[in-house]
């Protein structure tokens, strides 16, 4: 059987995922476990509870913004960001991509 | 004694046990469980029409500042200004007029046009005519308002409990109050306080005697933590006439702020309906629509909270501050209709200046305005008054003791 | 210009419960629209495997055995989606609407006083319900395609559960997750956090977690169960009556044996350390009630915690439409009121699954064939008489099912001692990070409820609006209070039931909703 693979974008690394992975699944897979931090205190967050009624995974994709990884599917081509905790504006001149600690861990091997 | 642990019972409760009364405030449930946990936190000069409620409010403010001047960090004080607009020439004219008058009435306030109105709010539509913008408005978060002067009233020896409901008032010879009995005991005392809020006109007719205090509905939708875009306190100019308009159908305003945790509180809308009404969409779906047409960016930001309170409206939609008519040593403080945050220390000062047989501190606000006698019709004795329209049946005692 | 789309039933949740609704009703002549916030059916418990053979992808590099939905050794990764089931997608008579959630939801022609429960069988019924619905991701107008606006004559609730978390110092450390969280990337994306992990709590969910994390390739290094082993023999006579239950957990624990994975009742992860990410945890061995005992705790290296403790029913939907609920003894969850036929108390108005008490997959079914059909008979498709015929075998089994749930539900007690494990500057409320400090301060100052506190502390006004912190901030209320735990209120009833855009409510309102 194939193993045919997704590719999209985190933070501008290449990275794949299996077909029907969600991002947060497909973060984790990669070694990314966190994607995100708090506004208040700046402590970072990934996935919590999984089934998207926590609200700790929320990361940026495509023109979206703050939603939540462990819901939305990988589509092919998709540009996945660490979310700005700054909510669904766009606004030119706010934070760019913020530091979670640990680098990815590159691109998925077969 | 102090029926309602909101905002203007605590405020009261703060006051009274300064000036060396045994104070107690009771409340059916715990503190903040009305009125108080759904306002916006709004203390506004700008929406008052020339006259006692605007002079009440200017005095309202300088007390504000001064407890802010110790707890303001506590119940997050943000004294950011306010900005009404106007969406055409029409609605200009007659805001610049309002203004004029507030102006002589004491009040600061800026005409701005276009290009001021985005200087001091760069996110709004540029299809606006111009505004105004009033520099006292200010903002604090009220139920951490309402608990700092609950926790001030302790402090000072005044007792707080939760869950006792206001069942009956005993009254002594000559009619005077002498105990307030409630679901958990009899305390004896010479005055009671109503600000039971929406349900002050229940608390009345419990006591013996009857408020025109009718519950009238507001929404409020919380949009998800934004940077911060919104500097001031932002709503239509439309929002004065909504105030004092006697329409029983749903009366919608723009009213838009930023807070300090991030979110957008979006209002406003009235409508006379029991307490028990739930969340109507109608109104969140207009709320949203003239919210979005005042910021645009708005449009794509997601609420993730609704909610409603119930505002204690008057029939003449100024505040009920007074002794009863009919019960000595009954006093009421309610009726304030959306401004009791904004009134409260006033309105707490001025309680404290009639039960002392005082005169009240500054600037005369004019007792007699906020009366409750003012509803009497001394021909004909005590007669319940009615808001031209209401719908029959709602307004009666039904709504309030279904609660 | 609002969309709308027409039903005679909408079901909401697409997990067992709705399936078996929809089926139901669907077979009985009805027009289901089938509303789920997943992308495919099956709910949390049958996930369908990512990927074309499920492999496993470990958060650390390696890999798991393959196998879609199984592992080398033919454990399953998680329980497989009966094919009775499997019919729903392709039933003429279903409509389903993947990743759509509701967001508001009314019952036009309710009573005069909509906010009080309906009594059973009083009062006028509702004329017709509508349901707002949304992208369930919260996306932007692209992905909101979809109608504005659900029609229904009946609905039926089976939006099922959340987990109980307990906090404890660290547990906002990436790669602290639910047990829930980590079955659901396992099972459905064939994602692991790892290699060492802790599968920690308390509940029927911790065995089977490891056990498919193990089973993956997964160093699980203990399962640490909060409740004492109970006496064998008073366990094995309660469970004597379900043969299969008990070869089902005699499963996992083969599982759990061959990959040397110990069990420890009585014993709790108490803390968790680490800067960006958990590198260590604390366990500890805990009494009867959870408490930590003193002097023994160790530190041990991990990659993640998986924690469980139990599962609270999805209230609000229910809410918004009146349905009364009831509390659940000894936890801070409550259920939806339902009769015989599932029914709420408000007519029209059907509830299957976790949100009528946690039960379990087997359950959550049965019900849903009964809501189903009982939905039908609501909308005069059947007679009553039919309705009983055709749902007496499903209530002899729904019955049996309802006891082992019952048993199940009382070998896993929900204690107070963790109140203990979180330190003053622990956060309570995730998404606002409020300290748990800031609780007993509030109630100190006078809150005396969970609505008091949170109006003050900001507990339960994120994002997540109270999913989360709600059953914690309901018993911290209640033990700083010194209040029953079901009179300090809860955070269950949501105005909001997701987030929405506010062009998306602003559309809701042109619809001329009646």
């Amino acid at each position: 059987m194939s193993k045919e693979r997704v590719a999209f974008t985190f933070d501008d690394v290449p990275m794949q995922a299996l077909p029907g992975q969600t991002v947060g699944a497909a973060l984790v897979a990669g070694g990314i476990v966190s994607w995100r931090v708090t506004r208040s205190d700046g402590r970072p967050r990934g996935i919590f509870c999984g089934i998207g009624a926590c609200f700790d995974c929320l990361v940026d994709v495509n023109e979206d913004r703050c939603v939540r990884a462990c819901l939305v599917p990988v589509r092919p081509g998709d540009r996945v960001r660490t979310c700005t905790s700054a909510g669904s504006v766009g606004v030119p001149g706010t934070a760019g991509p913020v530091q979670t600690g640990e680098p990815a861990q590159g691109s998925q091997t077969a | 004694m102090v029926i309602g642990a909101g905002l203007v019972g605590a405020a009261t409760a703060a006051r009274l046990s300064a000036t060396g009364r045994r104070v107690c405030v009771v409340d059916r449930a715990g503190p903040i469980g009305g009125t108080t946990a759904a306002g916006e936190g709004n203390l506004l000069v700008s929406d008052k029409l020339p006259g006692p409620e605007l002079t009440l409010a200017l005095r309202s403010l300088g007390l504000w500042r001064a407890f802010a001047a110790e707890h303001g960090a506590e119940i997050e004080f943000e004294p950011k200004g306010g900005v009404v607009v106007a969406h055409d020439q029409a609605q200009l004219a007659a805001l610049d007029e309002l203004a004029a008058r507030q102006r002589e009435a004491g009040a600061e306030v800026t005409a701005l046009d276009p290009g001021a109105l985005r200087d001091a709010e760069p996110w709004l539509s540029a299809r606006l005519a111009g505004g105004a913008f009033y520099p006292q408005d200010a903002q604090v978060q009220p139920m951490r308002a309402a608990m700092a002067f609950l926790a001030q009233a302790v402090r000072r020896g005044a007792v707080a409990i939760a869950g006792a409901e206001a069942i009956a008032l005993e009254t002594g010879p000559g009619g005077t109050v002498s105990a307030l009995v409630t679901s958990r005991g009899r305390v004896s005392c010479p005055v009671v306080v109503n600000a039971a809020g929406p349900w002050s006109g229940a608390v009345a007719r419990r006591l013996g005697s009857d408020l025109p205090v009718r519950p009238r509905r507001g929404h409020i939708l919380v949009t998800e933590p934004l940077p911060p875009l919104i500097r001031h306190k932002v709503y239509e100019a439309d929002y004065v006439g909504a105030v004092v308009s006697d329409s029983t159908g749903l009366e919608c305003s723009a009213v838009v702020e930023g807070t300090a945790s991030g979110t957008v509180l979006i209002g406003s809308s009235r409508d006379f309906v029991p307490l028990t009404a739930r969340p109507d969409p109608a109104a969140l779906a207009e709320m949203a629509r003239r919210a979005v047409s005042l910021f645009p960016f708005l449009g794509t930001v997601r609420a993730i909270r609704a909610y409603t309170g119930f505002r204690p409206a008057s029939p003449d939609h100024l505040p009920i501050i007074g002794p009863d008519p009919a019960v000595p040593g009954l006093y009421h403080a309610s009726g304030h209709e959306g401004a009791g945050i904004g009134l409260a220390p006033a309105t707490a000062e001025l309680v404290a200046a009639l039960i002392d047989g005082k005169a009240p501190p500054g600037p005369a606000a004019g007792p007699a305005a906020f009366s409750p006698a003012r509803f009497i019709d001394f021909g004909n004795g005590l007669r319940p008054y009615t808001f031209g329209g209401f719908p029959p049946g709602a307004g009666t005692g039904r709504d309030s003791e279904v609660l | 210009m609002s969309t709308a789309v027409t039903a005679d039933v909408a079901v909401v949740g697409a997990g067992p419960a709705g399936m078996a609704a929809a089926l139901a009703a669907a077979d009985l002549g009805c027009r289901v629209v089938l509303v789920d916030a997943g992308t495919a059916m099956g709910g949390q418990i049958y996930r369908q495997a990512a990927g074309p053979d499920g492999g496993t992808r470990s958060a650390r590099g390696g890999r798991g055995t393959g196998g879609a939905g199984a592992t080398a050794d033919g454990h399953a990764v998680g329980p497989r989606m009966p094919n009775r089931l499997r019919r729903a997608a392709s039933h003429r008579g279903i409509h389903h609407l993947p990743e759509t959630t509701v967001w508001f939801a009314t019952a036009p022609g309710a009573p005069a006083a909509p906010d009080v429960p309906a009594t059973p069988g009083g009062g006028p019924e509702p004329t017709g319900f509508v349901l707002s619905l949304t992208d369930a991701a919260g996306r932007g107008a692209a992905a909101n395609a979809g109608p504005d606006l659900l029609r229904a004559r009946a609905v039926v609730i089976a939006t099922g559960a959340t987990e109980i978390a307990v906090p404890f110092p660290g547990w906002d450390l990436p790669g602290v997750t639910t047990a829930g969280a980590a079955q659901a990337l396992l099972k459905a994306h064939g994602a692991v956090f790892g290699p060492r992990v802790l599968v920690a709590g308390s509940g029927p969910l911790l065995l089977p977690a490891a056990a498919a994390l193990a089973a993956a390739g997964v160093r699980v290094l203990g399962v640490l169960e909060a409740t004492p082993a109970g006496p064998a023999a008073a366990r094995a006579a309660a469970l004597a009556a379900y043969p299969d239950k008990v070869r089902e957990a005699a499963g996992y624990a083969r599982v759990l044996a061959r990959h040397r994975v110990p069990v420890l009742p009585g014993w709790a992860v108490t803390a968790c350390h680490g800067d960006r990410r958990v590198r260590r945890a604390t366990i500890s061995r805990v009494s009867r009630d959870w408490r930590p005992v003193p002097g023994a705790g160790r530190e041990i290296a991990v990659d993640a915690v998986h924690a469980s403790f139990g599962f609270s029913p999805a209230l609000e939907l229910p809410r918004m439409l009146g349905c009364a609920d009831v509390p659940l003894p000894g936890r801070p969850a409550a259920a939806v009121w339902h009769d015989d036929d599932l029914g709420t108390s408000v007519p029209g108005v059907f509830a299957a699954g976790e949100t009528t008490g946690i039960g379990g997959a087997d359950v959550a079914e049965l019900e849903g064939y009964v809501a189903g059909a009982a939905a039908a008979r609501h909308l005069g498709m059947v007679t009553a008489a039919t309705l009983r015929a055709r749902t007496a075998r499903v209530r002899a089994a729904l019955a049996k099912a309802r006891r082992f749930a019952a048993i199940l539900d009382g070998l896993y007690p929900h204690r107070s001692g963790w109140l203990d494990w979180p330190e003053p500057g622990t956060l309570a409320c995730r998404c606002e990070e409020v300290p748990w400090s800031a609780i007993g301060d509030a109630v100190a100052a006078g809150a005396a409820d969970v609505r008091a506190v949170k109006g003050v502390t900001r507990c339960g006004m994120g994002y997540c609006q109270g999913r989360v912190c709600g059953p914690i901030l309901q018993q911290a209320v209640a033990a700083a209070a010194g209040r029953p735990l079901s009179e300090v209120g809860d955070l269950h009833s949501r105005p909001l039931l997701n987030p929405v855009s506010l062009d998306r409510i602003a559309a809701a309102g042109s619809s001329g909703t009646p």
